[in-house]
């Protein structure tokens, strides 16, 4: 290859007869990454204007400067479209292409302008997502690059039906979206509900799928979760199989999943990837997990305060004795205890790793030892906030996990009042919410509000992958078969 | 209001009248039916599923003539509007009184076995708020709520079977001694346990399905409560001695609180739990329907509104007891009384109907603009 600079100094002739460029120049004016470069070649003047921070360099020389300037020239117009250059007359178009990574070359005598396109390269490599591992199974992770994102998906998904939709939303970062869908799967009136609800959208910038969740979900004042938050292309996949909506915005990891349901948080891919029994196990344990994280704490806080009559008698006197000494009531001692551990976590999140460890051991001594021989906290009290704790994580999905760990504050509060039957009322008020959340017209808590008896099978069950002939009903899939037989070799034998 | 929204299909409807039907007289039925027809109560309970069988296929007929109309506008159709309006009226006052029954029957037990100390007021405002919470949205999140809870109906069914390892069953026998005419009058007080079904009569053109699947779904609901209710009876019958019974308002409850398990030792207190979500499923199914009801009369007003209203007036309800404690009796044996016009008014709706000849062809000439 020939050696070829690229001249540093800015070299054009400011009063170019070109119609084009002095828009482009007002555009750019204070900006001192753009940048312009002014060749001759056979009488004309070419003029190159891009931003040097969203051009690859390399490419540009490679294969627009070189085959412009020293090599044999066909004609202008054959020339610049075997570079896969584009005419283009509409200017607001060159700018809106110089900031997604182009170049535009001004032909002044010709008065045209041409937009090529470089971008610059500029992602990590894929990774596993740090907060979504699984024992088994694929690990790869979405990256910031919504293209590397989308042939992610298709290379797992090698069919004509999968249908991509871009929006550009934010009015001025003009994020680009792609709304991803199964034709023939997924249902094209939820497709539609999506795309109206996105060109609602009229903020500035669009910071990550946050923004887009908190401007599409239905509900924004519940403390549930309605869209599932996902770094990994494999859960991703099985979802739009199962006629799911994705949306995956440029510069974030997150692919944001719709309509959900409540169990859809619990599942996990690593479910699909082991076999059935310890599966349908590992599920069973998460819904138990639930269970726990949302009222243990209520539960334990009732029995000390109201119902100590219903423990065996064999424990009432050792719990007794663990409480007696403590000077506080029992609602006190458990918020406490939840808040030190709310706070271990949180400062566990941003300190470097080495840090995060000295403060887990830290904090595991004082809550676990110290505050006991302080006389703060009870024995039992330590058991059932650890427990709690353990079990709010055990939840796939980290904002499950959060609201769990929320809705048990206000069970405790109502414990602490009116002990078992302020328990039931709390009960009563998560699970009403529960029956009247709906996600894009699926019934959150479903299938068990409203009852569907056939979609029980992926729900506290992971039934065999065989029997699941059918998608799930409340991915409102319009196309309900999913397989034939595929254990039909038992039934033919070979002779 | 969208239709569709408020269609539940009738596999929901089963359980909607299940849920509506099982509430504050399950506790005190045994000691009800021993008191009228002594240790063959139980075949006044099954002989009242019976009946109710009968009541229930005359709304069945009522519907078949009147499609997709509920009770207050057949009712308007049948004897024009004026006094169509006044059947809304003592409707709405007879599902008020009924809810505010629940109301102060339920805090009387929570008053008597769980917070003693605790004011009425504040246990009567949790379930009212409750209430109000589930019933402003409509019949469809009631059906799914109500589909969600009826599991608990079987850990109660668990719970009480336990205790049948001590029974002696020869506390029921003979058979029939209490004599044919008793078990017969018995089995109105039966009837009045198994109140509830009325919500029949108003969401019967609510659900979506044939007529035929609809009646199954109440036929099946009605055989389900009679069995519950029997087996119920029974047990305790056979689990206390006739002597025991007289003295024990609550049957079923000191029959839980004699046993302990071994992780647990007042299972009491476990079953209340379970028990203050059935009656809250009454009381809901009650402020909706008042409010359904209100919404006949006062078109203007939007159902969310009326909820709101009539809890209101239901929570003020609640307060009477407090000034005269005799309230709660009179309540407990008026209101039931006068339900058996009320569920028996729509026999007689069908009989009018029946004399003049009106269907819903027939009707839809003389008044047009309903």
């Amino acid at each position: 290859m020939k050696k070829f600079r690229l001249p540093t100094s800015n070299s054009v002739n400011k009063e170019v007869p070109c119609s084009g460029y002095q828009i482009i120049k007002a555009a750019f004016q204070h900006t001192e990454d753009f940048k312009e470069l002014e060749f001759k070649r056979d009488n004309t003047t070419l003029l190159f204007c891009f931003l040097e921070t969203l051009i690859s360099e390399e490419k540009l020389k490679e294969y627009l400067l070189i085959p412009l300037l020293l090599e044999d020239f066909k004609g202008i117009p054959d020339e610049l479209e075997s570079l896969n250059g584009k005419k283009v007359d509409n200017p607001d178009k060159l700018i809106s292409g110089i900031l997604n990574g182009g170049n535009v070359l001004f032909l002044c005598e010709r008065d045209e302008a041409w937009l090529f396109s470089f971008p610059k390269d500029l992602q990590r490599s894929i990774q596993e997502p740090v907060n979504e591992g699984v024992v088994r199974g694929p690990h790869d992770g979405f990256v910031e690059n919504l293209d590397t994102n989308i042939s992610q998906l298709r290379l797992r998904i090698k069919s004509p039906e999968f249908k991509v939709k871009y929006h550009e939303l934010g009015d001025k970062t003009k994020t680009k979206t792609a709304v991803i869908y199964m034709k023939g799967i997924a249902d094209e009136k939820i497709v539609k509900e999506v795309e109206r609800r996105l060109s609602y959208i009229s903020t500035d910038m669009i910071l990550s799928p946050g923004y887009i969740e908190e401007f599409i979900e239905d509900d924004p004042f519940s403390l549930f979760p309605q869209l599932i938050n996902t770094e990994r292309p494999d859960r991703a996949m099985a979802n739009l199989m199962e006629g799911r909506i994705i949306i995956i915005g440029e510069g974030s990891p997150t692919a944001l999943i719709l309509p959900v349901t409540f169990f859809a948080f619990y599942q996990s891919s690593d479910d699909y990837n082991s076999r059935w029994i310890p599966s349908t196990f590992i599920r069973m344990l998460r819904y138990v997990s639930f269970l726990i994280a949302i009222t243990l704490p209520a539960f334990y806080i009732a029995i000390i305060a109201y119902h100590l009559e219903v423990i065996p008698h064999e424990l009432i006197l050792p719990l007794k004795g663990s409480v007696e000494g403590i000077p506080y009531p029992p609602l006190l001692e458990a918020f406490f205890m939840e808040i030190t551990i709310e706070l271990i976590r949180e400062a566990g999140i941003r300190l470097p790793k080495p840090i995060g460890q000295t403060i887990g051991i830290v904090g595991g001594l004082v809550i676990g030892d110290a505050v006991v021989s302080a006389g703060l906290i009870s024995n039992i009290m330590i058991v059932i906030v650890a427990l709690t704790a353990i079990s709010a994580f055990v939840v796939p999905s980290n904002e499950m996990s959060t609201t769990v760990r929320l809705i048990r504050f206000p069970l405790m509060i109502m414990a602490s009042i009116l002990g078992f039957v302020g328990l039931t009322f709390g009960l009563i008020f998560v699970f009403i919410k529960l029956c009247k959340l709906e996600s894009f017209g699926v019934p959150y808590f479903s299938p068990l509000a409203p009852l569907q008896v056939r979609d029980l099978k992926d729900t506290f069950l992971r039934m065999p992958l065989w029997k699941m002939d059918e998608r799930p009903r409340n991915s409102l899939t319009v196309n309900i078969k999913r397989q034939r037989d595929s254990r039909g070799w038992k039934k033919n034998e070979p002779r | 209001m969208n239709r569709d929204k408020e269609m539940i299909t009738y596999q929901q409807f089963f359980f909607l009248i299940i849920q509506t039907q099982l509430g504050v007289g399950v506790l005190s039925l045994p000691y009800v039916m021993h008191n009228s027809v002594h240790s063959d109560g139980w075949i006044s309970v099954l002989l009242a599923g019976l009946l109710l069988q009968g009541v229930l296929f005359v709304y069945f007929m009522l519907f078949k003539r009147f499609k997709s109309r509920n009770i207050l506008d057949i009712a308007g159709l049948l004897f024009g509007k004026k006094i169509g309006k006044l059947i809304t009226l003592f409707y709405i006052l007879y599902f008020i009184s009924v809810g505010s029954l629940i109301l102060v029957l339920y805090a009387r037990i929570v008053d008597r076995w769980i917070l003693p100390h605790t004011p009425n007021w504040v246990i009567c405002a949790l379930l009212v708020v409750a209430g109000i919470y589930l019933s402003v949205d409509g019949l469809k999140i009631l059906a799914r709520f109500y589909t969600l809870v009826t599991p608990l109906v079987i850990l109660v069914v668990l719970l009480v079977s336990y205790t049948l390892k001590d029974a002696n069953i020869y506390y029921i026998f003979p058979i029939g001694q209490a004599g044919i005419k008793n078990i017969v009058i018995g089995s109105k007080d039966a009837v009045l346990s198994m109140l509830g079904f009325e919500i029949i009569l108003l969401t019967f053109p609510m659900v979506s399905g044939t007529n035929r699947q609809k009646f199954k779904a109440v036929s099946f609901a009605n055989l389900f409560i009679t069995i519950l209710y029997t087996y119920l009876v029974v047990v305790s019958f056979i689990y206390f001695s006739p002597e025991e019974i007289k003295i024990l308002p609550e049957p079923l409850l000191y029959i839980l609180k004699s046993y302990t398990f071994k992780i647990i030792e007042r299972t009491d207190l476990l079953f209340l739990s379970i028990w203050i979500f059935l009656v809250f499923t009454s009381f809901g199914s009650y402020l909706f329907l008042a409010a359904k009801t209100g919404s006949k009369l006062f078109y203007k007003i939007k159902h969310r509104r009326l909820v709101y209203y009539f809890a209101f007036i239901i929570f003020g309800i609640s307060f009477l007891p407090e000034f005269d404690i005799q309230f709660i009796d009179y309540m407990s044996s008026y209101i039931p009384k006068t339900s058996f016009i009320f569920i028996l008014f729509p026999s007689f709706m069908l009989i009018v109907s029946f004399l003049f000849k009106k269907s819903e062809q027939g009707c839809e000439a003389n008044d047009s603009n309903s």
